[in-house]
């Protein structure tokens, strides 16, 4: 190989005297510049070839891609109505805003802990927990979002997994160890309601005038009607988690959990009992539609959930028969409901519309 | 010199015929034996980064042999005691196909599909349909249900729709011999098939083996194209000579090269039978140069004793040189194509290289002397004569070089290399299209290929490793199981890859699992301590074996497994390319990320490989060729002029490849690098004509008309025969082959115009001073001092 050069390097004399000397025959040519050149053009050529043969190696150069915003893997946990707009929260610290007109917009978040919760108060103002004991919360209607700072911290574990809204400011979130963190500033500082200790809180319902009850792992149920200075635990009428809680007015609630429990409070939750959906899947979320006067729920496998105003009478079935995914969040709007989870989708209680994929 | 040696082969022309006939005879026994079959392992060029990941870890994470096998019911969902007995049936079956891996056959009915569930002792896995199948309709329910619930299965095994579930079985990959296996599996399928089930059966093995059952009538064609050829050439040449010994040369060279080849251990690839008519169409091509010289040479000499030997004898010592150099050019320029690191593109050489080496005595020499023991050569076998017609052609390429026209002829040219040259660049690396394109779109393969992709995360999978050899434990780091779930994440925004597969998927599962089902701990841990338990965990209720698709033993390399939805050159590409971007953003700080396995891995590195080698396969034909040309004709120039052509011809023909979407991969780059030294043989025989009427004296004028005339009808007779036995490969049930045999046929095309319009316009302009300027003797003064030029 290395003898390579110095052949062509040597060999231009050569080739200029075999290719000269014909051209000087006819009509007498004088050597000139544009003579030799035209004599070196060939081993110029010759040269080249063997420079780009062993020096010329292209690289592939392949395309980037942008990613969907609504990727493959991501699980929403959280859902909220905000104007006109379906705000969702979850894996990587993602909260996307889904237009009626299917538009999708990504906001910037301070975090990549994935969201569990998300929750609206008005135009402006609203809040999301997550993983980590992350807290971030926006005053301008998402375009900006902080993290809360000196949020209240366990040293064993900190997922948040729901919170609540109130007028005034006011939220509270709930998640491992015992968290039970409360904000009377729009979730820019937030307080414990009770010390830590080694139960998940799983979802909390403000009834207002000081009244909170919560929900959470082996059944346990607290009751607060002083914004939780003091509180008294019912005891636990079923052993399974519950997983969350809502109320239609002051009295009557449900709250539902793993194995299709339902338990309904008549009496503002100092006494429960249980009801019988005729399904095992676990339930994650329990919401009243004031609108549709009914109750609705979500959970595993693609479950829903409804009952009449009173609670009495359950139904239940699949989103769709083959779309068995699970959904920790279900929102009434208007004559539908919006479900999200492994993803996100509107339900008219006849037809199952996921959004994007 | 070239004068002696035609004398010499004339005189003892007993003995070299003698001599050329015992050799045939023993290398005929052995080209009989040659092996006809695809080695998949010399597809790959082995010392690439991509190959060294994938035979490393090929037997734990999937070879590129993987065979993937759907059952598709019309109606309904595939949760029916007959379609799952159907999937049973075959995937038991699969472990007695030769070479299969047993541990590597995945379906439902196997015992690697499990489901992660919760019980009163913490966490169980249990198979979900082995060793039995559901015996009654609850189990039935709950079978569809336990798929519906599995991330690792719904969609990656039963398709979304429940209307299709697949069976995955791979290969050792040394044991494969594609006919054996596809007809196995075929065997196998047709036992269960009654249609009403649509099962459909892709991966390579099949696509070669589809291959290989194309063979019968990819033989026919090459005896139709034969006999095509024969027929043509008889009807233009009107003499039997002008048949037989074309024939003659075309199997003394075939007979030799498939005997060399056998002899040095090289098998014969079913895809190769192209480049074989390739090779074997310059046999023909040299030879009716020769036999059509003896020809013109007879209509010069009286009738009489000996005149067949002083005929035979000039085109012996006229065409020595043109027809020498012509098969020495093809072979050199081929030969470049064995710095290639693949080793079926270095063995193809070897037979190409052989193949055409052979032509200097099949053709160049045993025509001639075959020649001169012809009796009567004056006469003709039919009345109808369509040399005049031809003459118009010739007419038309000396019209062409001496008016005005040449300078437009020249302007055009180089108008149409500039063109084709920057359109080239178009040419695509890879594959072009979804589908395979050996075969066309409707084929059975391809169709059942689409069908899979579309119902499927994709058929063709690449792996990447995370981890180092002697870290043991290193894959149950946060680091790199984080790393993985980033990964997959980032490479799933690409549309065609329809999905990932990791150990980072099995560990969300389980960490829900524990958490009562609870979808919040569908994710990793956030710590070390966390994932180690989980990996702990899963580790305590698996079986050998079911961890080895996502991690070695020692859990000291783990793979992500990617699904495509397509192989194309353009898709592999990008998805490569991320894979840097993504591994320069997220360095590890323990362990390495190792590229690239599977197929699609695999894929990646050939076409890298013939990217990168495709300027230098190119330059250093030329480069050779210009060597050639310089030395024999003593001139510089010359090697450029004989550029000319061969520019031509491959822009063009790059060009055609461009724009019929045909992408340059395994099979095309060999057709194309082959047909580097293809343009030129008939530009030789041209150029070299008119220099050696010159030599004898000739005007210019008179030179070009002249060798046109005698030459170039052995171009037009070649070429038109050519073209159109090779368009016959139009018909043939492999796209590949249909399109080289078009690819061919242009190129023929080509460079017969390119020798008969540009070649004598370009000499005619530019006046090279190694046809024109020095007057040595020409070769045949000695031989045939009676002929003077009219």
């Amino acid at each position: 190989m290395d003898r390579l050069p110095d052949y062509v390097a040597a060999r231009p004399r050569a080739g200029a005297t075999a290719a000269v000397p014909p051209a000087a025959e006819p009509p007498v040519r004088r050597r000139t510049l544009t003579g030799a050149m035209v004599a070196m053009l060939p081993w110029a050529i010759i040269a080249g070839l063997l420079w780009a043969g062993l020096f010329v190696k292209p690289q592939p150069v392949g395309s980037t891609v942008q990613p969907p915003l609504l990727e493959q893997r991501d699980h929403f946990y959280g859902l909220a109505l905000a104007a006109d707009k379906v705000w969702v929260a979850g894996s990587n610290g993602k909260i996307l805003a889904l237009g009626a007109d299917g538009g999708i917009e990504r906001f910037t978040t301070p975090t990549e802990r994935t969201l569990q919760d998300i929750a609206v108060w008005d135009a402006s103002h609203a809040v999301a927990v997550g993983n980590d004991g992350v807290i971030v919360f926006t005053a301008d209607g998402g375009r900006t979002w902080t993290a809360a700072a000196e949020v209240p911290r366990s040293q064993v574990a900190n997922k948040l997994n729901r919170v609540r809204v109130a007028d005034g400011g006011v939220a509270v979130a709930t998640g491992e160890m015992g968290a039970l963190l409360m904000s009377r500033d729009h979730g820019r500082t937030w307080a414990r309601l009770r010390d830590e200790e080694d139960v998940a809180w799983n979802d909390v319902a403000l009834l207002g005038a000081g009244r909170i009850r919560v929900v959470g792992e082996f059944g346990r149920i607290l009751t607060s009607e002083d914004d939780g200075a003091s509180w008294n635990e019912i005891a636990a009428p079923v052993p399974s988690s519950l997983m969350a809680v809502a109320f239609r007015d002051a009295d009557v609630g449900v709250a539902v959990g793993l194995e299709g429990v339902v338990l309904v409070t008549r009496d503002s939750g100092r006494t429960w009992h249980e009801a019988d959906v005729g399904a095992r899947d676990h339930l994650f979320d329990i919401a009243w539609d004031a609108a549709g006067g009914r109750w609705i729920g979500a959970g595993a496998l693609g479950r829903w959930v409804t009952a009449d105003a009173e609670a009495a009478r359950w139904t239940s079935g699949r989103l769709d028969d083959r779309d068995l995914s699970w959904h920790t969040r279900v929102v009434p709007a208007g004559g539908l409901a919006w479900f999200a989870g492994a993803n996100v989708g509107r339900w008219d209680g006849e037809r199952w519309t996921p959004v994007g994929r | 010199m070239i004068e002696r040696i035609a004398e010499f082969c004339i005189r003892r022309r007993s003995w070299v015929v003698g001599g050329v006939a015992a050799l045939t005879l023993v290398l005929s026994w052995f080209a009989l034996h040659i092996e006809v079959r695809t080695v998949f392992e010399d597809l790959l060029p082995s010392r690439h980064e991509y190959v060294q990941t994938h035979q490393k870890f090929k037997d734990t994470f999937g070879g590129s042999n993987m065979v993937t096998i759907m059952f598709e019911v019309p109606e309904g969902e595939i949760f029916q005691p007959a379609v799952l007995e159907k999937v049973r049936t075959v995937t038991l079956g699969l472990r007695e196909v030769s070479a299969v891996n047993p541990y590597q056959i995945t379906s439902l009915a196997s015992k690697k599909l499990k489901e992660v569930r919760a019980s009163t002792d913490g966490i169980e896995t249990r198979p979900l349909m082995w060793p039995d199948l559901p015996a009654n309709a609850d189990a039935l329910a709950a079978l569809r249900e336990a798929v519906l619930r599995n991330p690792l299965v719904y969609g990656s095994f039963v398709s979304k729709d429940l209307q299709a579930t697949l069976i995955t079985v791979d290969f050792i990959d040394r044991e494969v011999d594609y006919a054996k296996v596809f007809a196995e599996i075929r065997d196998l399928v047709a036992k269960v098939d009654d249609g009403t089930v649509e099962i459909r059966v892709v991966g390579d093995p099949i696509l070669y083996g589809w291959v290989n059952h194309y063979v019968p009538e990819t033989v026919d064609l090459v005896a139709a194209a034969l006999a095509l050829t024969l027929a043509m050439l008889f009807v233009l040449l009107r003499t039997w000579r002008g048949v037989l010994l074309p024939l003659l040369a075309g199997a003394v060279s075939a007979i030799w090269a498939l005997g060399i080849c056998r002899l040095l251990g090289i098998q014969f690839e079913p895809l190769v039978i192209v480049v074989a008519m390739l090779i074997t169409s310059r046999a023909v091509s040299h030879s009716v140069q020769i036999v059509n010289r003896f020809d013109d040479e007879l209509e010069l000499l009286p009738p009489g004793d000996g005149v067949a030997r002083r005929a035979a004898r000039v085109a012996l010592a006229d065409l020595f040189r043109p027809g020498m150099l012509g098969v020495i050019a093809d072979a050199a320029c081929m030969a470049v194509v064995a710095l290639s690191p693949i080793p079926m593109l270095q063995k193809l050489t070897v037979l190409s290289v052989v193949w055409v080496s052979t032509l200097t005595v099949s053709a160049v020499i045993l025509t001639p002397v075959l020649l001169s023991y012809i009796r009567r050569p004056h006469g003709t076998v039919h009345p109808l004569d369509l040399a005049p017609l031809l003459r118009r052609v010739l007419d038309l390429g000396v019209w062409m070089a001496l008016s005005r026209f040449r300078f437009a002829v020249i302007g055009c040219s180089v108008v149409v290399m500039a063109v084709s040259g920057l359109y080239a660049f178009n040419l695509k690396i890879g594959d072009a299209n979804p589908g395979s394109p050996i075969l066309w779109p409707e084929s059975t393969y391809n169709r059942d290929s689409a069908a899979i992709n579309a119902r499927f995360q994709g058929v063709d999978r690449m792996f990447i490793v995370l981890g180092e050899d002697g870290k043991e434990g290193l894959v149950k780091s946060n680091d790199v199981l984080l790393a993985m779930n980033r990964f997959q994440r980032f490479i799933e925004a690409q549309p065609e890859v329809g999905g990932t597969v990791s150990i980072a998927d099995v560990l969300p599962v389980v960490n829900s699992t524990l958490r009562e089902g609870n979808p919040r701990y569908l994710e990793l841990g956030d710590t070390q301590q966390v994932n180690g338990s989980l990996m702990g965990i899963l580790d305590s209720v698996s079986e050998p074996g079911d961890i080895d698709r996502f991690a070695d033993n020692r859990y000291s390399n783990g793979a992500v497994t990617m699904m495509f939805r397509d192989r194309q050159g353009e898709t592999i590409r990008t998805a490569v390319a991320r894979v840097k971007e993504f591994i320069a953003q997220n360095p590890l700080p323990e362990g390495r990320w190792q590229l690239a396995g599977g197929l699609i891995g695999v894929m990646a590195a050939v076409n890298e490989v013939i990217l990168s080698s495709q300027i230098e396969a190119v330059a250093l034909a030329l480069l050779v060729l210009v060597v050639i040309c310089t030395v024999v004709y003593r001139s510089a120039v010359a090697g450029m002029l004989f550029m000319v052509p061969v520019i031509i011809s491959n822009t063009l023909t790059f060009s055609f490849m461009a724009w019929k979407g045909i992408g340059m991969n395994i099979n095309t780059v060999p057709v194309a690098a082959l047909g580097i030294g293809l343009g030129v043989d008939y530009a030789f025989y041209i150029a070299d004509r008119i220099k050696e009427e010159i030599a004898a004296g000739s005007t210019p004028e008179h030179a070009i008309r002249q060798a046109l005339h005698s030459a170039g009808m052995g171009v037009v007779v070649t070429a038109s025969v050519l073209i159109f036995s090779t368009l016959l490969w139009w018909a043939s049930s492999l796209r590949f082959q249909a399109e080289m045999g078009l690819l061919m046929a242009i190129w023929l095309g080509i460079s017969a115009m390119s020798a008969l319009f540009v070649m004598p316009s370009v000499i005619y302009v530019f006046r090279p001073a190694f046809i024109f300027g020095r007057r040595e003797a020409p070769v045949l003064d000695g031989l045939r001092p009676a002929m003077q030029p009219a």
